[in-house]
């Protein structure tokens, strides 16, 4: 299991992570997501001790990141920021035996993860090819090889669709799959929101650097078993915000001069409520529309919310 | 690093090219300015300045592989990977560095051929030289922490390891018994410079190294390579602390 226990960092007067608390079972592939700016790289930089947290602490499988730092690194695995990991005048064969030296891993042991890798990663015709030569996506695969020679419990993937093509994000997506097992934990985070939710099967958002969301990937049938409509109205004033806030569980915001109320129902026929409360306090409307929900429309009504509000009050976190 | 030495042999080629033009003009310009002196004279002399040379050529190799090999690496990110595996980064860099000094020492005899074969003096390499390199070796890999340091802290320092080189270029040619006293243990007290100094004495003259000349080159040496790997450590846990270590 991966523990987070109280984990912040603040670099000066900016909190990046702010009391992160979570836990993250084995077989869990997790989509850590959130906006640019949230805190997700510096969470993953201390989880993989190259950031220090100013408070809390980190343990992968029992073993504490401040108390146990050399023990901790030896389940950890990384890719950080896609294909900047390697070193391109090197072929993988060679980029992969020199990770693995620097691990500490025989020689015999290296051929034989080696072997199995390129076979996995389909990486074979490539094994003598500088990775300058090769491909973007390959370049991840590499990457990804030599953070896995010394076969961690833990594997962090940052970003590992960037600049992939759709073929490459779908090969990359099969081997994420191949390589997750009952006793390993894969932590991706990504822009593609698809990618996390076709692959992962727990989703966390943070933002500001506060954990807002955390739940199994089911969580989303669920999400879409409550009924959202936007409606588009005239620019509200606060006071008459106040009473819709009071009387109906919505998320309003004021967008291009016009105020957009959306709202979350049980049955398509409650919306009739709030229409007519709007129509008795003569508020001109100008749209009404029903949503479908995916993992893109929850992240972004989350990150809408500030310090993810909309997000406590609908996901009871 | 064989491997990438090989990969970039050109670059490596024009290096040694480039070091060799650099003193073959040095050398006419000593020849030409020296008037009717003799020619045991011009040969020792020029002998001491190719001790001096290939001295530099190390030190100046040794030191810039390390603000321009991690300056590199955190461009490409492997100097993360680099902290991802259990040894610390100290003890990483340290092989690195022996590694990269064992090459350049045999980057070093070539172009000691070259330039005795250019120049016609014969230069013999004795014990005496090799100890006095070894422990000058120690003073150098500690002043290539300290620059690491700085690399890591202030990320590009090419151009301040290219200063420091061009420096040392010049302690590395003066004959340091015709300056006064006071200034020359100034300049003692710097890496390199007296292990240059006793390295030309060596060859030239034949001198054994006294018992306190290497007492003082392993203080000096030694107190380098402490100052260097504790800025180091300190520059990287400083970079930790503020999440630096992927900015370049």
């Amino acid at each position: 299991m991966l523990k987070y226990t109280e984990v912040s960092k603040a670099f000066g007067e900016l909190v990046a992570v702010n009391k992160l608390n979570l836990n993250v079972e084995a077989g869990t592939i997790l989509g850590f997501l959130g906006p640019n700016g949230a805190g997700k790289t510096t969470t993953i930089k201390m989880s993989c001790g190259l950031v220090k947290p100013t408070y809390g602490d980190i343990e992968a499988f029992g073993i504490s990141i401040s108390k146990s730092r050399k023990k901790y690194i030896k389940n950890i695995g990384a890719v950080l920021e896609g294909n900047r990991n390697i070193y391109w005048r090197l072929t993988p064969i060679e980029n992969m035996e020199y990770f693995a030296g620097l691990r500490g891993i025989s020689r015999k042991k290296i051929r034989e993860k080696m072997d199995e890798y390129l076979e996995i990663f389909n990486l074979k015709e490539k094994r003598n090819v500088e990775c300058g030569k090769l491909s973007r996506g390959m370049q991840q695969k590499v990457a990804i090889c030599c953070a896995m020679i010394h076969e961690p419990r833990i594997l962090f993937l940052d970003e590992p669709t960037l600049g992939l093509d759709v073929e490459s994000v779908d090969s990359m997506e099969n081997i994420i799959k191949k390589i997750i097992s009952k006793d390993r934990i894969i932590i991706i985070t990504s822009h593609d929101l698809k990618f996390v939710s076709d692959l992962c099967n727990r989703i966390t958002i943070i933002h500001k650097g506060v954990l807002v969301l955390d739940k199994d990937i089911s969580f989303l049938e669920s999400y879409s078993d409550n009924i959202t409509y936007i409606i588009e109205t005239q620019v509200l004033q606060q006071e008459i915000k106040n009473d819709i806030h009071k009387n109906f569980p919505v998320y309003i915001e004021d967008n291009n001069n016009k105020t957009q109320i959306r709202i979350t129902l049980k049955e398509d026929n409650e919306i009739l409520e709030i229409l007519n409360y709007l129509k008795e306090i003569s508020i001109k409307l100008f749209n009404i529309r029903k949503v479908n929900f995916e993992l893109k429309d929850v992240f972004m009504d989350i990150i809408k919310g500030d310090n993810g509000e909309y997000a406590r009050s609908n996901f009871d976190i | 690093m064989l491997i990438l030495k090989k990969r970039y042999i050109l670059s490596f080629i024009t290096d040694i090219v480039v070091y060799y033009i650099l003193f073959m003009g040095l050398y006419f310009f000593i020849v030409n300015n020296m008037g009717k002196m003799p020619k045991e004279e011009i040969d020792k002399i020029v002998s001491m300045q190719i001790v001096g040379y290939m001295s530099w050529f190390f030190f100046s190799f040794t030191i810039s592989f390390m603000s321009n090999g991690i300056y590199n690496e955190l461009v490409e990110g492997t100097f993360e990977q680099l902290c991802l595996t259990y040894n610390s980064i100290t003890k990483i860099y340290f092989i690195k560095l022996l590694v990269y000094s064992l090459i350049n020492t045999l980057i070093i005899f070539p172009l000691w051929l070259l330039l005795v074969l250019s120049t016609g003096v014969s230069l013999m390499i004795n014990k005496d030289l090799i100890i006095v390199f070894l422990i000058m070796l120690i003073g150098t890999i500690g002043f290539s922490y300290l620059l690491g340091g700085i690399t890591i802290r202030y990320k590009r320092t090419g151009q301040l390891a290219f200063i420091i080189s061009i420096f040392f270029l010049g302690t590395s040619i003066i004959d340091f018994s015709n300056i006064p006293e006071g200034l020359r243990n100034v300049f003692y007290a710097l890496p390199f410079t007296k292990g240059t100094d006793l390295m030309k004495s060596t060859i030239i003259n034949g001198n054994c190294v006294v018992l306190k000349d290497i007492v003082f080159l392993s203080i000096n040496s030694s107190v380098y390579l402490i100052i260097g790997i504790i800025i180091f450590r300190l520059a990287f846990s400083k970079a930790t602390s503020e999440g630096t270590t992927s900015r370049f």
